[in-house]
């Protein structure tokens, strides 16, 4: 009952002052009073409006209070009702309050029936708004009973009342039905005759916490074995109704049937399990998939990565770790230890079993599909590890591409071989590196514009006609951009895959070749020289001979020609007088002048001796010449120095003689040198030749007439020096690092063929373990310094080994 | 020049200049000098005459030197041998040496007196060989 509107009063009293007072004095304490002045009036006042409180004048003309009171009373509940008499009388208060009157006051208006109105009034109303809510209470009450029992009965869950000691007591229909038992074949029978041996001892332990009173109740989800054997799942919600002390009066117990839900729930989660781990998976064989993409990529890289994606993946991230064993390598997550609760996948490489991946649990979990683990995970843990061998192989095979790469881009650079791969649009797919060092990047160019700077192919070009005719070509070129140097190209065309048609160029150096090829005919004419030599020195020899003993036979007869004549001009002169004579004297006097007798005897002599000074030279010329293309065969043997150099310069007279004058400076003490003898004679020649020539170029521009040659020996510790040293030119600095290179050279075309400097530093240097040098400086001529061990280290005796690093 | 008597040289040499010119030159040495155009000629000689010393040259049409001076060693072993070659090789001096066992070894071009002294040399060794293995004659 609200108080928004004032309470309303209807005063049923005849005394008009008293009623008007009593109405004022209401007023202010909150009360709306309307006044009736009979009880007829009342009752009609009464049924045409809603009054909160009633108050009553016993005596009044017509109706009484009382009379008025049993007509409400007559109609139904009396409303909250005072009856207020002039005079105490007992009977009527006993009738009036049997009647239901809320109170009785005796009006004496003096004596504070003014003041204990108001609380009567209150009273009167507080009693009525009681008496009102007990009454809606118990209608309530009443229909929450019978809600109660039919829900109870009709319930669409199972409702139960269980007794302390957990058993039923009171089932609904629903309940029966959901366990499928009659009624009569669950009560009084313990609860656990339904419940799933599983929960058993859970649900059994909180019933005991409840009845205990630890708790009020509890809700739980159960599973229940129906009458037919099928399981049920349950949600149960249980309380615990207690008597006053405390103790159980029942257990209430609502059951309702969740296994669709359950089912659906269950469908869900597993749902939502595979696609979680679906995820999980695709994310980890992704990223597993993408160290592929690292050129750099290890295996220990790819384990140790595959090995940190493995826990987040299985179901007990927590408590998960993983090992990899590799052929000779293992390695494993930092919490790794083999326990019984494992799963392992072999790591297939190459067809071959290479290893094993293996993911462990630390602690037991509830069994699954295989032991702890779900089929989910040995999917994953086979696919992983396929990745991972996938993985390996292809690692492992890039690394042996890329090592091998190494080995053949080494292989051709200490071969000097080139290799081009070039495709049917002539486009240059491949160089190895000193081509790439030496032409750039090729990417974007055409054979002919990377090598050649030609822009269009040529139809004679090699490339041209082994793609014409998908047979290997052979031919020769040389390298504009590299010194001309000579190569041989073989041309290999090929098919790809693709089926697309390329070409393999393998370009081979020749210049070691060309120069070998160069050197050996030299030895060749070398020695077909030293053959004629010793032929033509033999048939010089023999008339040399006869040439010396004649010319010495006539210097001895001469000699005594001329004592003979002297005797015979005495005898003439003795003679002259006699007269038998004098004509005969005369006439050989004449003879005498006229032979300018005088003459021959002073010039015969000088003219053999000059003679025999000629063939003495000569002689010396053919031995110096059989020495110097004597075959010293392939055996280094004990030289004299010195004289290997004189004999060289008598049989190179004529190729400096009129260029240079020769100066030596021999040191006679030094020992015999170990060498080979032709090789040694020729870079002798070659030196001083060059040297030679160098002064002829001078002479030749006209700024000197005639230079020096001076060939000086010593004796330096374990070394022979042979120092030539010419007045020419001199090298300039730049080209002084390339003056032994095969084939250079600062002559005319045709003058000289690079050869000479080269072949004397292979000779000196990988024959004899020597060293040659060049000690120049520009317009101040040039010296070239050979030098010889006195020891014999050759290195042909024991090879250095050369030194290979491979770098994988 | 006593040139029917004193001891014989022989020269045995392809080319009749060198022999000719040997002739001259060694003209007036105590000795008589002998000459042979090729190896077969001189072993007519040897075969007529007591040759005390032979030289001869090494390449000849026919009977080399060293094939001419090992049958003398083998037949007429007294006759010192000596070599004067103008293709002078160390196997050929090995072979004259060894098959032929010269005393000298001679090449062309060479100066007359040196071949002189060694021819004097020989015929001295020759005779003081020739005393101590007859001390009976004065």
């Amino acid at each position: 009952m609200t108080h928004d509107r004032p309470i309303r009063i209807l005063y049923m009293e005849d005394d008009h002052a008293l009623a008007r007072l009593v109405r004022v004095c209401l007023a202010k304490v909150g009360y709306e009073v309307e006044v009736a002045e009979d009880g007829e009036r009342g009752l009609v006042m009464h049924s045409q409006s809603d009054y909160d409180l009633l108050l009553v004048d016993q005596s009044m003309p017509g109706m009484n209070g009382l009379d008025v009171i049993r007509t409400l009373a007559a109609k139904g509940p009396l409303p909250p009702t005072i009856i207020v008499t002039g005079t105490g009388d007992e009977q009527i208060a006993v009738e009036a309050m049997k009647l239901g009157v809320s109170d009785y006051l005796i009006k004496d208006v003096a004596g504070g029936y003014r003041d204990v109105l108001p609380l009567a009034i209150d009273r009167a109303l507080k009693q009525q708004r009681l008496a009102e809510e007990k009454q809606q209470a118990e209608e309530t009450l009443r229909a929450s009973e019978i809600r109660f029992r039919s829900h109870f009965d009709q319930a669409l869950v199972g409702m139960a009342i269980v007794s302390e000691d957990h058993r039923w007591v009171e089932v609904n229909d629903t309940l029966c039905k959901l366990f499928g038992y009659k009624r009569e074949e669950l009560l009084g029978q313990p609860w656990d005759t339904v419940t799933d041996v599983d929960d058993r001892d859970s649900d059994s332990e909180e019933f005991k916490r409840m009845i205990l009173g630890e708790t009020d109740g509890y809700t739980a989800e159960r599973r229940f074995v129906r009458k037919n054997g099928r399981s049920m799942y349950a949600f149960i919600s249980a309380r615990c109704f207690r008597h006053q002390d405390g103790t159980v009066d029942h257990v209430f117990v609502m059951i309702s049937d969740i296994t669709q839900r359950k089912q659906a729930e269950q469908a869900l989660r597993r749902r939502t399990r595979q696609l979680d781990s679906r995820v999980r998976e695709l994310n980890c064989l992704h990223a597993i998939s993408e160290m592929l993409a690292d050129p750099d990529v290890t295996v220990p890289k790819i384990a140790r990565a595959t090995l940190d994606l493995i826990p987040p993946v299985w179901c007990y991230s927590d408590i998960t770790c993983a090992r990899i064993v590799l052929d000779n390598e293992q390695f494993q997550t930092p919490n790794f230890e083999e326990t019984p609760w494992k799963q392992s996948a072999p790591i297939v490489v190459q067809d071959h079993q290479a290893g094993v991946l293996e993911v462990c649990y630390l602690e037991e979990r509830p069994a699954r599909d295989e032991g702890p683990f779900t089929k989910e995970e040995r999917r994953l843990i086979n696919d992983i590890a396929d990745h991972l061998g996938r993985l390996i192989e292809r690692n492992r095979s890039a690394a042996q591409i890329r090592g091998l790469k190494q080995q053949i881009e080494f292989v051709l650079g200490a071969t000097k071989t080139g290799l081009r791969i070039i495709d049917s649009d002539w486009a240059v797919r491949y160089t190895d590196p000193q081509t790439r060092e030496t032409y750039g990047d090729p990417t974007g160019k055409t054979c002919f514009e990377y090598f050649e700077g030609t822009e269009s192919p040529s139809s004679k070009s090699p490339e041209f006609e082994a793609l014409a005719s998908k047979k290997p070509v052979v031919s020769m070129s040389t390298l504009p951009k590299e010194d001309h140097r000579p190569i041989q190209i073989t041309t290999i065309p090929f098919q790809e895959d693709s089926g697309q048609w390329m070409l393999a160029e393998v370009v081979v150096d020749l210049s070691e070749r060309k120069r070998m090829e160069k050197e050996l005919a030299q030895a060749q004419k070398m020695e077909a020289i030293g053959q004629l030599a010793a032929g033509i020195a033999h048939e010089i020899n023999t008339p040399i001979q006869y040439i010396g003993d004649n010319m010495r036979f006539l210097q001895e007869a001469f000699s005594d020609i001329h004592h003979v004549m002297q005797q015979c001009d005495s005898l003439v002169n003795t003679a002259r007088g006699a007269p038998a004579v004098a004509e005969l004297a005369r006439a050989m006097n004449a003879e005498k002048e006229e032979a300018d007798m005088e003459y021959l005897v002073t010039e015969i002599p000088r003219a053999i001796d000059q003679s025999l000074e000629g063939v003495e030279r000569v002689a010396n010329i053919v031995r110096a010449m059989k020495e110097f293309s004597h075959p010293g065969g392939g055996q280094k043997q004990p030289i004299e120095l010195n004289r290997a150099i004189e004999n060289t310069l008598m049989v190179s007279r004529n190729e400096w003689k009129y260029v240079a004058d020769l100066e030596t400076d021999f040191d006679e003490s030094l020992p015999l040198v170990p060498a080979l003898l032709n090789g040694l004679n020729q870079v002798i020649l070659n030196l001083i030749m060059n040297a030679a020539q160098a002064i002829g170029e001078l002479i030749e521009n006209g700024t000197t007439e005639k230079g020096t040659i001076t060939v000086s020996t010593r004796r330096d510790g374990d070394w022979a020096e042979i120092r030539i040293q010419d007045t020419g030119p001199g090298v300039p600095d730049e080209i002084e690092d390339k003056v032994f290179d095969p084939f250079f050279t600062t002559k005319e075309v045709g003058k000289g063929t690079g050869q000479g400097l080269s072949i004397v530093h292979n000779i000196i240097v990988e024959d004899h373990g020597g060293t040659v040098s060049l000690d120049s400086e520009l317009d101040q001529g040039a010296a070239f310094i050979v030098r010889l061990p006195l020891a014999d280290t050759s290195p042909s005796d024991e090879p250095a080994p050369r030194p290979v690093v491979l770098t994988s | 020049m006593d040139h029917t008597s004193g001891p014989i040289v022989l020269f045995v040499d392809d080319d009749e200049n060198i022999l000719r010119g040997l002739t001259r030159v060694l003209r007036n040495q105590p000795y008589r000098l002998f000459t042979a155009r090729s190896g077969e000629e001189a072993m007519r000689v040897l075969m007529t005459q007591r040759v005390s010393v032979i030289i001869a040259d090494e390449q000849m049409p026919g009977m080399s030197g060293t094939d001419l001076l090992a049958w003398v060693s083998e037949n007429c072993p007294e006759t010192i041998r000596m070599v004067l070659t103008g293709h002078a090789s160390t196997s050929t001096a090995i072979r004259a040496i060894n098959e032929g066992s010269v005393f000298r070894f001679f090449t062309k071009p060479c100066n007359e007196v040196d071949l002189a002294l060694a021819i004097r040399e020989a015929l001295d060794n020759k005779k003081k060989a020739e005393d101590s293995a007859t001390p009976t004659s004065p």
